[in-house]
């Protein structure tokens, strides 16, 4: 065999080889794209969108009722104001005796206010982890 | 038809229905990409649930400058590597950075014989994978994205995603031929 016969070969077979390689390359692209192709194996739960839906809901109830809070709160401070007024300035029977009884027992009347707000806030935190579950 | 324009402004109008329609139109490849990246089974709900919340507080910031598609696929991608960082449930890389010298785990013949085909060898391989070369091979091959795309999901420069496609690629290749699959 002379140079140029072995030339020849060896370039034949280089080309033959990288011809190897290209398959092989694009016979690992296609089993990938198959791969990514099949089915995820978690699928959605049937009450999938459902789920969000009423945790939306419910999350925006909860913002509605912390406005609502707030008003009671800004409500609950104006009244004690209009006492104090009617109480000191106008000298109101009915006002001084709610100041009175206001002063008697404020360390209960603010308990049961905290009460009430950590009520709501741990029946938030329940609800809305009980939902994302 | 889902007309994602016309869903959009129904949601932003208030219309919880229209949003449930985007949930239905949109749960399949929010899952696929939480299932691609979480190991956990019994977390992938909670943060595909945890992903359309953050879409609906968010969707009045959406200004259509992208597909809502691409919108969705960043969240899901942030929440999913923000809930592997939080709870380290992953040992491997999360950055966008991975070290060159990453190869996947070495396995007898033993190990080899157990998988019953290539298929189930390859998707092993692909959860073996950092985060960064998942992400690529799964957005680019399976969601078809462009790089522009990837980029908008993952934040990874352009340049990188296509390094990345090529590394992850190079290795999927190298271990599946060294093992004798092909």
């Amino acid at each position: 065999m002379d140079s140029f016969e072995k030339d020849i070969q060896e370039r034949v077979e280089k080309q033959f080889d990288s011809l190897n390689e290209d398959s092989t390359d694009l016979k690992l692209y296609k089993m990938v794209f198959d791969v990514l192709n099949e089915k995820s194996s978690k699928e959605p739960s049937y009450s999938f969108s459902f789920n969000i839906i009423r945790s939306i809901k419910t999350r925006e109830n909860y913002k509605t009722d912390f406005k609502w809070n707030l008003l009671l709160l800004l409500a609950l401070a104006l009244i004690t104001a209009v006492l104090y007024v009617a109480a000191f300035i106008y000298h109101n029977d009915i006002a001084e005796s709610v100041l009175l009884f206001i002063q008697k027992f404020w360390v209960q009347l603010l308990f049961i206010l905290f009460l009430y707000f950590l009520v709501q806030f741990v029946d938030k935190k329940i609800v809305i982890e009980k939902m994302m579950r | 038809m889902f007309n994602e324009k016309e869903v959009v402004s129904n949601v932003l109008n208030g219309d919880l229905q229209a949003f449930g329609q985007l949930v239905k139109q949109y749960e399949q490849f929010v899952f696929y990409i939480i299932d691609k990246l979480i190991d956990n089974e019994n977390d992938k709900e909670d943060i595909a649930q945890e992903v359309f919340i953050k879409i609906y507080n968010n969707l009045e910031k959406f200004s259509f400058h992208s597909k809502l598609s691409t919108w969705i696929a960043s969240i899901a991608y942030r929440t999913a590597l923000n809930h592997v960082r939080d709870y380290k449930k992953y040992d491997r890389c999360i950055t966008n950075e991975v070290n060159e010298a990453f190869s996947f785990t070495t396995e007898t013949p033993e190990q080899l014989s157990e998988y019953k085909d290539i298929k189930q060898y390859i998707n092993q391989l692909l959860d073996e994978m950092p985060v960064p070369y998942k992400i690529v091979i799964v957005l680019y091959h399976f969601n078809e994205l462009s790089y522009k795309e990837i980029e908008a999901v993952t934040g990874m420069p352009e340049g990188t995603i296509k390094t990345n496609l090529f590394r992850a690629r190079k290795i999927l290749k190298e271990k599946i031929k060294n093992n004798g699959f092909f």
